[in-house]
């Protein structure tokens, strides 16, 4: 009885699937979608890891300067004060915003104009880092992050003749830091501390570096396997091998690296007690959980989700950016803010594709969105009120280059 | 709340030369260039039709079937940089196949990107090459969860090894004994089910 079924079944399954033919040309097609998931992953990924970076590093702390840097465990409470920015104005508590009743659909038509960006960005067609109205020559294209660092601005070039890390200065000067295109993370006390990862050309082998605002490597780590720098915490360096090694926290002063429990991988942190972090990733679309625990709880876990994963935080800490956990470009095109302590969401934005998000010194919610093939740096309040920061370039979603008009700043 | 049923420990599908990042590695963002295309486009010209009969046997149905094979692809050509050794292309798109396809059961966003408004559970009258020509037994493999039914496909058609399968399927041996077993029940007890049935109707 077996074998005749087993007989069966291997000539069933013969018979259906020679009857089968293909003539589409699933080569170009799936190429085709793979650069649309490269694109979207491009937003995701890359503004989550220099978001960690941003937010980590408590004010005041001089990293590269030595001293001030806390040596206690990642769960150990902490005497220090919560403090992440110091001119921010007052917020409304949650309670006092008013939530949107529904998700918004951003089209440009309909936003008004506003003033520009109060934070750093390249305008890309222009060739120019802006920053107020400082304006500083940069002419590559393919970019992932700029950042103002003590130094002037740190932009991350992944793709060109020539990508690395640049430290520009404000009178356009260069400064090549690193010939890596991989993650980078600045500290949130004015960029007084840099860290990146050097990783060997075969991929084997990387090594750690610690420099202050201007470049200068302050410390470094040769490690004999792959990684990626994550940002700060607590005045150690978040690392993330890209083998199956947990999350890993890099303590400059004294060369240690720790596992860091419970994670597999990063997302940010509020500065000083609260971090978002990836406890496992699902299935064959990466979706990562992420878990918002209290490290001075002993890892209290405060809420954690399996469908939203937190990109930015704001910077009085009490709110966060997320994204639909599934990262890999197909996951709907929305961009989330909710709390910090306990997940409530308080506006979901839609438009066709959202990048690099961040957030300027009034709170408001800073986003490169993409809408019908045009791309603009939009600014919304927390009640949902929105409008241009820029003005819509074109954008195309199948470029075989990035297509980015316009590159926000990475907090 | 879509259906999990997952069966087997979760198989992420890696590329060979051992991804195991839990985020897209850098090399991804940068992989494009001419070289790569090529190559990629060779390997599906020469790979197409063998990898769409199997996504069809995995799915019933010839456009998800195309559908599937498109997404897997697209998986394999963002990881090809990563893919030292080509030789073994085939067994990681089998993997992701199967685990995309086995995705597609419990994900809403199913009908959003696919070709078809229809999971795949039930092989439907004009799906089938021949409808003269259906038999039982691909009526009931049809009725399959999907992660019994890539085992019988991977043992049955792709003549995988027990070990080949729990490789494909991210299982252990066992577990490949166990759903192959488990299948095989399921489609001996169905058959002798419509068997009655049908000598019942002449009765």
């Amino acid at each position: 009885m077996n074998d005749r079924l087993e007989d069966r079944l291997g000539s069933s399954l013969r018979q259906h699937a020679e009857q089968t033919t293909s003539t589409a040309d699933l080569a170009s097609a799936a190429i085709g979608r793979a650069q649309r998931i490269r694109t979207r992953r491009r937003a995701a990924t890359a503004i989550a890891s220099l978001v960690v970076v941003a937010s980590a590093l408590p004010v005041g702390l001089n990293l590269v300067g030595g001293g001030n840097d806390r040596t206690e465990p990642i769960n150990t409470p902490t005497p220090e004060p919560t403090v992440v920015e110091t001119a921010e104005p007052p917020r409304p508590s949650p309670e006092d915003v008013p939530s949107p009743q529904g998700p918004i659909e951003l089209d440009f038509g309909e936003l008004p104009s506003g003033p520009a960006p109060g934070v750093p960005y390249v305008d890309v067609r222009a060739g120019e880092i802006v920053d107020g109205d400082v304006r500083v020559p940069f002419a590559e294209t393919e970019i992932d992050s700029v950042r103002k660092v003590t130094g002037g601005y740190l932009v991350n070039v992944y793709g060109g003749e020539d990508p690395g890390l640049f430290l520009i200065g404000d009178d356009g000067s260069s400064q090549h830091l690193s010939t890596s295109s991989g993650y980078v993370a600045s500290s949130t006390d004015g960029g007084r501390s840099i860290a990146w990862s050097e990783i060997a050309d075969n991929g084997g082998s990387s090594t750690l570096v610690l420099a202050d605002g201007n470049g200068a490597e302050r410390h470094s780590l040769p490690l004999d396997y792959s990684a990626d720098v994550w940002g700060f915490l607590r005045g150690r360096v978040l690392v993330q091998p890209t083998d199956e090694r947990a999350l890993q926290l890099w303590n400059p002063e004294t060369g240690t690296l720790a596992d860091f429990p419970g994670a597999v991988g990063g997302l940010t942190t509020d500065g000083a007690d609260l971090a978002a972090i990836i406890t496992e990733v699902r299935g064959i679309e990466e979706r990562p959980c992420t878990s918002v625990v209290d490290v001075s709880a002993g890892n209290r876990e405060l809420w954690s989700s399996c469908e939203q994963r937190v990109e930015t935080i704001s910077p009085d800490g009490r709110y966060v950016s997320t994204i639909d956990a599934q990262t890999d470009g197909l996951g709907p095109p929305e961009i989330r803010v909710a709390e910090l302590a306990t997940g409530r969401e308080i506006m979901t934005l839609r438009a066709d594709l959202f990048q690099r998000t961040s957030w300027d010194a009034n709170g408001n919610l800073l986003a490169e969105v993409v809408k019908d093939n045009r791309q603009a740096i939009v600014r919304c309040d927390l009640g949902g009120n929105c409008e241009l920061a820029t003005e819509p370039a074109p954008y195309d979603l199948e470029a075989m280059t990035d297509p980015r008009p316009y590159v926000l700043n990475q907090r | 709340m879509p259906p999990t049923g997952k069966i087997c420990a979760v198989p992420d599908a890696e590329p060979p030369a051992a991804l195991g990042h839990a985020l897209p590695a850098w090399e991804d963002l940068v992989s494009d260039s001419a070289s790569v295309a090529e190559e990629f486009s060779e390997y599906v010209a020469a790979r197409q039709k063998a990898l769409v009969r199997t996504a069809y046997l995995l799915t019933g149905d010839h456009h998800a079937a195309e559908d599937l094979v498109q997404a897997s692809l697209a998986r394999v050509y963002l990881a090809w940089n990563r893919i030292t050794d080509k030789g073994s292309i085939d067994a990681y798109v089998r993997r992701t196949m199967i685990n995309e396809h086995t995705s597609w059961w419990r994900r809403a966003w199913r009908k959003r990107e696919s070709s078809t408004d229809t999971l795949p559970e039930t092989a439907s009258q004009h799906d089938d090459p021949d409808p003269t020509e259906r038999d039982e037994v691909w009526a009931l493999v049809n009725t399959l969860p999907p992660r019994q039914r890539a085992a019988v496909v991977l043992r049955y058609y792709e003549d995988l090894t027990e070990a080949e399968t729990a490789a494909a399927l991210g299982c252990s041996v066992g577990n490949v004994k166990s759903q192959t077993s488990r299948a095989l029940a399921t489609l001996r007890n169905r058959l002798k089910s419509t068997t009655s049935d049908a000598e019942g109707s002449t009765r």
